[in-house]
């Protein structure tokens, strides 16, 4: 396998070199231009995690303070501030802003995608989510405070974070990036087609929901194949539920019934088997229609395959 | 407790330390927050819910705090910034801090501390059974070195414990044994311990214009929760004594390879190699006793999982207007896992001696999927998307059992192919500069799905529309998703029987914000989420009937939310901020009630059929003043009622006052 990943990465290090960044050319003013027409921007601008850029002794990663995100900025100065001759990010199509933000963010893992991403596709680019110049959130230069940011456009999302039981995201101790990568992901290992979108992976190519809910992670000798195959969601609603355990259905019995109906054609044992993992109890007796009284180990089992201990 | 009580002292500490100094603590720029309050709690009705759903509680509570720190010319020595943010230290359930650390170029440090006391004692799950209060603390820690550089060091380690009380359940039950009744059940109580530690190294690198991400990391895990059943003493009862151990100790190594590209704007590739190895260790050490016999069980094992994933995406932007990519991505996992199981009986009896078998399991998953996309623009005001995504899914599984000594058993390599396609399109509209209009559809069929939830013959809408206009943000959104999954006709002539799950989605959704000035802002939204969903279950088997009955099961949920929030200062000391929300589930609303199923043409209710609806409502009206004192001292109070109602019942109920008093000195 290291052997594999060894081949996989000389193969692309070698794609890449061809795709090489260029440096930036000549026409850049300074900083202390900037600073002349821009004092309200300049006056909290030490604050700012870009700031980092301006006082560097030398150019970070070929950059010129200002400039190094708005592009070079001399012909804006001799145009007495022509709004048409400097890259304003801001209002500009996708593209263009993640071309000036790329230029330092694209070395970590999380952006990688960033360009191919459900929000880029939709023109939801950097500007849309952060405040370069004046952001009011300790950091990450965000815009508003990130669950507000989220739901300006994920409106749904409210309304599950206010269901009486949720994951608690309103009240501030999770955040949606704990689950989300905003700026895209790579394919995910379960569900198909072109679902689950923006869903940040666990150690890289695990379900998002395993890095807090270790014990459900396993491996286990008996696991439950639906958890692997179709994800978490095949039973719990992630953001918010009605429901306790963020569970479905309100009746547990009815929810495990759904895929346990004994109808041929579906789960592990394939195609054709006739009844796998039919429910065999009387079920209008009450006690067992909670599934898991006798079955607690439902998310997987190291020693009985019917979840029992 | 002592932590939080730490944190405290050491934000007070800092605080003190840099008042004395103004704004400005040497070469340093100094902001400073925090807010240190009383909460107080009134609840009445369940408490049982409200610690569910909330979980609050009375006392002295640092309720926010916001400390950074900027040299001033970005040349600090040690630190040229530092933010350190808190909230909820001191005993609520609810607890997070971060800290920043970061002097330019050389390194940046960030830590995570959060803590989260979970409380659920309800009734609604095994009759009260599963019960849990346990406290969760998650510490994320992550260094980089040379964070402005080509090549990045980057180190980590995270924790997370899991502690406290819980309740479980098992059914001590075997076969033909009548001193253990397969018809009883019982709840234990769990002592819950588990511990997770992972650490990490990676580099990053800049090579030639391409971006190299290595990372490595192991992840330890260990559980050594014990189970043991409450004094039981009444005579009959199965079992009257009951231990347990089952320890598991596993770890996880990780390796994470990604190279990417896309500072040309013209060609940029991506590619990621993912390699998780994983292992559990366990053991179960079991003892039941009722008054006429004692079992043991004793199980050995090892559990494995490797997975293994791939990824390849090349693009192309031939020109400003066109956008092609396409991605190759292969997962592959396998879970195989054995356990030797040894049973013992005494007194033994002849229809269960005692046992020793061995158990072997496989399920092995391979997803190969394959996705192109294109993006036009012809014109800055319009563009489209659309795409095409492949998946192929197997799904293989065994399951061997061997009594020792004896012959294996067990079901053959079932394997099952899934194969789905799917096709999306979108298009954006920005006719004007504050209005954003999108659409998307997306449009899929998948053959031999896995389960009956899966998707099988779906298709999924959404519209979006944006309006930015001076002080007035506009939203509205719709989302539908239908899946349609039947059981292929054959086999349901052959079994005699139908099986179906509709599964139908329709979300609405608004929302307006206003802010006219600094002093004065509201915002409101409504949301509808509909969701119904039938599905054919095979239930209520009856003795004496050749085949249990098919029966249809309906599930309604209608949802209603509505959020409005208002905040407006007064005389530059006072701010009033004042907000509602509310939940409601309508279920299927009056068409329910009647009986009707909502167009269903061929799932016409009948008296046999089974629906779920579980009306509720959950509400929150919630008010806060804050009166500047002094330039740096406000004072606060807040209040927040909740309501919780279900329809049906009644037992969960409750209301709850939440509320706090606090001072805030900001500098």
């Amino acid at each position: 396998m290291i052997r594999l990943a060894g081949w996989w990465s000389l193969g692309l290090l070698a794609c890449a070199a061809l795709a090489a960044q260029q440096p930036p050319g000549p026409g850049y003013a300074s900083d202390a231009a900037c600073q002349i027409c821009h004092p309200d921007l300049w006056g909290t601008f030490s604050r700012n995690a870009h700031f980092k850029i301006v006082v560097s002794p030398r150019p970070v990663q070929q950059t010129f303070g200002c400039e190094s995100c708005h592009g070079p900025g001399q012909a804006h100065v001799d145009g007495n501030g022509d709004k048409a001759k400097i890259n304003r990010i801001e209002g500009r199509p996708s593209g263009q802003a993640l071309d000036a933000c790329l230029k330092c963010h694209s070395q970590d893992f999380n952006r990688a995608n960033v360009r191919r991403s459900a929000h880029s596709l939709n023109d939801v680019a950097c500007p849309s989510c952060h405040s370069i110049h004046r952001s009011p959130a300790p950091k990450y230069l965000l815009a508003k405070q990130q669950k507000e940011l989220c739901y300006t456009c994920h409106l749904e999302a409210r309304a599950q974070f206010d269901m009486p039981f949720r994951h608690r995201v309103n009240e501030g101790v999770m955040a949606c990036t704990d689950c989300h990568n905003p700026h895209g992901t790579f394919t995910a290992a379960w569900r198909a087609g072109s679902r689950p979108r923006l869903v940040a992976d666990s150690f890289g190519n695990d379900q998002a929901c395993l890095k807090c809910h270790t014990d459900k992670r396993g491996p286990f000798v008996y696991e439950h194949p639906p958890v692997r195959v179709e994800g978490c969601e095949s039973c719990h609603s992630p953001h918010g539920s009605p429901n306790p355990r963020l569970l479905k259905r309100p009746a547990m019995f009815t929810l495990c019934l759904e895929c346990h109906t004994g109808i041929a054609g579906f789960g592990k044992s394939g195609f054709g088997e006739p009844r796998p993992g039919t429910s065999l109890h009387r079920l209008e007796d009450p006690r067992f229609q909670n599934c898991v009284t006798c079955h607690p180990r439902i998310h997987g089992s190291n020693v009985d395959r019917r979840f029992q201990r | 407790m002592k932590r939080a009580g730490k944190l405290v002292l050491s934000l007070l500490a800092l605080a003190a330390a840099a008042q004395d100094s103004d704004q400005r603590l040497g070469s340093y720029r100094v902001l400073n927050a925090f807010e240190l309050g009383h909460r107080s709690v009134f609840v009445s009705g369940s408490r049982q819910m409200y610690g569910a759903s909330l979980n609050y509680d009375n006392g002295l509570r640092l309720l926010d705090g916001n400390l950074r720190l900027h040299s001033g010319g970005g040349q600090g020595r040690w630190i040229d910034e530092m933010v350190l943010t808190t909230f909820g230290a001191g005993g609520d359930p609810y607890q997070a801090s971060s800290l920043r650390l970061e002097k330019n170029r050389f390194y940046r440090y960030d830590l995570g501390f959060r803590i989260v006391n979970y409380s659920n004692r309800l009734l609604s799950l095994s009759g009260g059974e599963h019960r849990q209060n346990t406290e969760r603390i998650f510490q994320n820690h992550d260094l980089t070195l040379f964070p402005q550089r080509r090549l990045q060091i980057l180190l980590g380690f995270d924790r997370l414990n899991q502690n406290g009380p819980a309740l479980s359940s098992e059914n001590v039950g075997v076969l033909r044994d009548d001193a253990f009744p397969r018809d009883r059940f019982f709840a234990f109580a769990d002592d819950v311990r588990r511990l997770n530690n992972t650490w990490r190294w990676g580099v990053n690198l800049t090579l030639l214009g391409a971006k190299l991400s290595f990372l490595r990391g192991w992840d330890n895990y260990k559980e050594d929760t014990r189970h043991s059943l409450p004094t039981v003493e009444t005579t009959g009862q199965v079992p009257q004594r009951f231990r347990r151990d089952d320890p598991v100790h596993g770890r996880t190594p990780f390796t994470r390879l990604n190279i990417h590209s896309d500072a040309n704007r013209r060609f940029s590739l991506n590619g990621r190699f993912v390699y998780t190895g994983g292992e559990r260790n366990f053991v179960l050490d079991e003892t039941a006793g009722g008054p006429q016999a004692t079992r043991q069980t004793y199980v050995l094992g090892l559990a494995k999982r490797t997975q293994a994933t791939g990824d390849w995406t090349l693009a192309l932007q031939p020109s400003d207007r066109w956008a092609v990519s396409n991605t190759t991505a292969l997962n592959q996992t396998r879970i195989s896992g054995d356990s030797a199981f040894v049973h013992l009986r005494l007194p033994a009896i002849p229809t269960d001696p005692g046992r020793d078998e061995y158990f072997f399991s496989l399920l092995a998953i391979r997803l190969l999927t394959n996705s192109t996309d294109v993006n036009f623009r012809p014109s800055k005001t319009l563009g489209f998307y659309g795409g095409y995504h492949y998946s192929i899914r197997r799904v293989q599984n065994r399951e061997i059992f061997e009594e020792f000594g004896g012959r294996p058993d067990g079901v053959p390599l079932y394997s099952f192919e899934n194969v789905t396609h799917s096709g999306i399109g979108g298009v954006r509209l920005r006719p004007v500069a504050p209005l954003t209009l999108l659409a998307n559809v997306e449009y899929g069929r998948a053959g031999l799905p896995f389960t009956p939830l899966s998707e099988r013959r779906y298709h999924a809408e959404t519209a979006k529309v944006q309006l930015k206009h001076k002080a007035w943000l506009l939203s509205g959104s719709f989302k539908s998703f239908y899946n349609r999954n039947a059981v292929p006709p054959v086999i349901a002539a052959l079994e005699g029987v139908a099986s179906l799950h509709d599964y139908r989605s329709r979300q609405y959704s608004a929302s307006l914000a206003w802010t006219p000035r600094r002093r004065f802002t509201a915002d409101f939204s409504y949301a509808k989420l509909h969701l119904d969903t039938a599905s054919g279950i095979l239930n209520f088997p009856v003795p004496g009937q050749p085949r249990p009955a098919t029966r249809r099961s309906l599930y309604l949920s209608s949802l209603h939310h509505g959020h409005a929030n208002g905040r407006v200062e007064l005389h530059n000391s006072v701010t009033i901020f004042a907000g509602y929300s509310i939940v409601k589930d309508t279920a299927g609303g009056r068409a329910a009630l009647f009986g009707i199923a909502p167009s269903y043409p061929n799932l016409a209710l009948d008296q046999n059929d089974l629906v779920n609806a579980y009306p509720l409502s959950f509400q929150s009206p919630r008010a806060r003043l804050a009166w500047k004192l002094h330039k740096q001292v406000s004072w606060n109070a807040g209040w927040q009622y909740y309501r919780y109602r279900e329809k049906f019942f009644d037992a969960q109920n409750y209301h709850a006052h939440v509320s706090y008093t606090s001072f805030r000195w900001s500098f």
